[in-house]
């Protein structure tokens, strides 16, 4: 009976199954997947960078390998392209660990490229959490080109970049999940990183956040800007908004990701300058909407912290309270005109929603029937935004006043 | 031989792993395309609606101190009690293989690709019986066992998920498709609590009746809450309109979850209770539908006819082509048949148990 047991339990290392047999050397791990039109009238160009694991580790031959490996082909779909490019690739295209969809601006603006990005869902492979990328280039182009400095691996560009974006609210955080819920509630704007390596030729000085990819007058480094987003209703792309209406978009949701942003406003007594501050959103934007009233009320309050880090102009808002007050409304005014006219950009020029604010119309229908009765999207179209800002100052870094050195003690010294 | 009787944790342990895996498989996905946000009344409404019947077979059992097949004999005769025996016996196992059959899909679709439904399913069924083979005592002691690690993994899950990121707002409307509907489905699909009267078979294999409706009445409350508080959390994470067309929340969820940044991907740590959850679950419907045969028609040996008995359910398991086929079209059917028969049965044996002791005095 032992002897028995004993074989039955050696044979248990032998005799595993043949099916979905996964060695991992025979792998190859696609990282960001790039989609764009084909030249020929069906199919999607389709671009696969795949990593190398083995680049970077002494002593296996990967010292001097490539980091990752980029193809580009015609298929009838992203799926079965896994199959072609096992013409040239020796390993079994796999897209479990693939971070980064990336979709070219161009494709993403005709009806069908959201299909051919929702088709593939059905894959086990590919994960509600995969980002997508819309670049205002090809998206072969974009991969190809670019090349993060300080990362030798593709996948923890992105992987990063992904922890930055909650930071500064510069791009949305834009995954699968999110795009599905968009598409098939059919209410709301998506907004999708947007993306560039190629430098635009209108060059602008903007401040910190006023940018679109491209036009960050950048020298050295990665070429790929990554700033702004792009706006899709119903997944087809219709405009794109900058990095600062981005940051107030994000900021208008019901739900904020980005929590931290630093940001510089006017100084209100000396209007040369401006004084930067760290906005900090720890409590969520309260809306108000009033569906029985015509037309549609929505009321927005939005508590702000502000963490003064930086006052160039030397004037005392730390322990001059009237001055203070003169911040607070300087930066409550300002906001809340530039949240108001990107308000009157949505509902004029797109025509969508991109601040899921049908989340909490919702609350106000009991059955779907009522809700969809109501219609959301043409009543938000005409409806009357009233957009409080709360200014509250949290902190003033680890200085109390201005510096006391004037020009004249300079001098002296 | 009381000492290797059931109890009522075992049974509990029972009820929680057959009924409590529910909220994993497809059973979700036959509810969200109807109910949509409103999808967590269900099982509360279908608990409460089942409680009426159930209350009157526990009542019943207790009177008569016996288990399911000898009182429906005993109160409707040996000819009529058979067919109705039978009938229980057809029903469950017809349900017990085409969850078998889905739960070896589910794993196709989401884990195994590449391998053939039915060796995943050979395999499934075997483990089942080895463990069906030890009888009642064993496959109750290990539904025991090996609950706490599956309730701790599903916690796990939920508190994984929920600091992924949640939207209340999603639970609106609250109604859903409307009033009506919620009440119409939850009363259809009241059978996926019909395990708290089938599971009635093993009484004889308890230590006292009483404990079993103690273990079913407690079973019964913990699981309708537990079940509610998943399918608030798909909605909540990932909004009624996406459910709608997701196959699976449970492994969706599963997928979705990450701890930190660098340990992504790992559904397979879930997998593995999982697995060992519906091994159990399977497990005690092999042993139960096998007992039901053997005392519907007066077969002693329970254990000789786990063999023929697995062997049937393997074969009506290969029948569904896929798993939309499977879950979607038969199960549903049979939980429609299923949720008619067992609301009513319970009063018509309260009424022949009236009628005989009327005609017993008289």
């Amino acid at each position: 009976m032992r002897k028995i047991s004993f074989i039955l339990v050696i044979s248990l290392f032998v005799l595993t199954g043949c099916w979905d047999k996964n060695e991992i050397e025979e792998q190859a791990l696609v990282i960001v997947m790039g989609l764009d039109d084909s030249e020929q009238d069906e199919g999607v160009s389709v671009t696969f960078q795949i990593a190398n694991p083995q680049v970077g580790i002494p002593n296996t031959g990967g010292e001097k390998e490539e980091a990752t490996e980029i193809i580009t082909f015609t298929a009838p779909d992203f799926i079965t392209a896994r199959d072609l490019a096992n013409a040239s690739v020796a390993r079994r295209i796999d897209f479990a660990h693939t971070k980064v969809i990336v979709i070219g601006e161009e494709f993403m603006k005709k009806e069908k490229a959201h299909k051919f990005l929702t088709s593939g869902i059905r894959d086990i492979e590919i994960r509600r959490d995969i980002k997508v990328i819309v670049s205002k280039e090809k998206a072969s182009e974009f991969i190809n080109k670019n090349d993060p400095k300080l990362e030798t691996r593709p996948h923890k560009f992105y992987d990063l970049m992904v922890g930055r974006w909650e930071e500064t609210g510069l791009v949305p955080l834009s995954d699968l999940q999110r795009f599905f819920q968009r598409i098939e509630s059919k209410n709301d704007g998506y907004l999708s990183i947007y993306a560039t390596t190629e430098k635009s030729d209108g060059k602008k000085y903007g401040n910190e956040d006023d940018y679109l990819p491209g036009q960050i007058d950048q020298q050295g480094g990665n070429t790929s800007q990554l700033i702004g987003s792009a706006l899709l209703r119903n997944g087809v792309m219709i405009g794109t908004l900058t990095g600062e209406e981005t940051r107030l978009a994000l900021n208008l949701r019901p739900i904020s990701i980005a929590k931290y942003m630093r940001v510089t406003y006017l100084d209100p007594l000396n209007p040369k300058y401006r004084i930067s501050a760290q906005l900090i959103k720890h409590r969520s934007t309260e809306i108000k909407v009033l569906t029985e009233e015509t037309p549609l009320k929505i009321k927005v309050r939005l508590p702000l912290d502000f963490n003064i880090s930086a006052v160039p102009s030397g004037e005392n808002y730390v322990t001059n309270f009237k001055n203070q007050e003169k911040l607070r409304n300087q930066i409550e005014e300002s906001l809340e005109k530039k949240f108001n006219e990107l308000v009157k950009k949505t509902q004029e020029e797109y025509k969508v929603n991109p601040f899921n604010w049908s989340h909490v119309a919702r609350r106000n229908f009991l059955t779907m029937q009522d809700y969809e009765a109501y219609n959301w999207n043409e009543k938000y179209l005409n409806a009357d935004v009233d957009i409080k800002v709360e200014v509250k100052f949290t902190g003033f870094g680890k200085q109390l006043g201005p510096p006391k050195v004037n020009d004249k003690e300079e001098s002296n010294d | 031989m009381e000492k290797y009787k059931l109890g009522t944790r075992e049974m509990l342990a029972i009820i929680l792993l057959t009924i409590g895996t529910k909220f994993t498989d497809t059973t979700p996905n036959l509810l969200f395309p109807k109910t949509y946000m409103a999808t967590w009344m269900v099982p509360l409404l279908s608990a409460g609606m089942i409680a009426i019947p159930l209350i009157v077979l526990l009542n019943l059992l207790n009177k008569y101190q016996l288990g399911l097949v000898e009182l429906i004999k005993k109160l409707s005769g040996k000819f009529i009690g058979t067919i109705f025996s039978t009938f229980i016996f057809i029903f469950s196992l017809i349900v017990t293989a085409l969850l078998l059959s889905n739960y070896a899909k589910i794993l196709v679709t989401l884990y195994f690709p590449l391998t053939p439904d039915y060796a995943l399913l050979l395999v499934l069924a075997f483990t089942c019986f080895f463990i069906a083979y030890g009888g009642a005592y064993m496959v109750g002691r290990t539904a025991w066992i090996v609950l706490p690690y599956v309730k701790i993994a599903l916690g796990f899950l939920i508190i994984l998920s929920i600091t992924d990121g949640f939207d209340t707002d999603n639970l609106f409307p609250i109604f859903g498709k409307g009033v009506d509907v919620v009440l119409k489905q939850s009363f259809l699909q009241n059978s996926i609590f019909v395990e708290c009267m089938i599971l009635a078979t093993l009484i004889p294999f308890m230590k006292k009746v009483n404990q079993y409706s103690k273990a079913v009445t407690l079973g019964l409350i913990i699981v309708s809450i537990e079940m509610c508080f998943f399918y608030i959390v798909y909605i909540m994470v990932f909004d009624a309109y996406s459910l709608e067309n997701m196959l699976l929340p449970f492994q969706h969820l599963t997928r979705s979850v990450e701890l930190g940044r660098f340990i992504t991907n790992f559904e397979g740590y879930f997998l593995a209770f999982w697995l060992v959850a519906s091994l159990v679950k399977y497990s005690v419907y092999l042993f139960v539908i096998t007992h039901l045969f053997t005392q519907t028609f007066n077969i002693n040996s329970t254990k000789f006819h786990l063999i023929p008995i697995t062997i049937l359910v393997i074969l009506i398991g290969l029948f569904p082509e896929n798993i939309i086929k499977s879950s979607f079209f038969y199960r549903e059917t049979i939980l429609y048949v299923g949720s008619i028969f067992f609301v009513i049965f319970p009063f018509l044996l309260w009424i022949l148990s009236r009628y005989k002791k009327v005609s017993g005095t008289s």
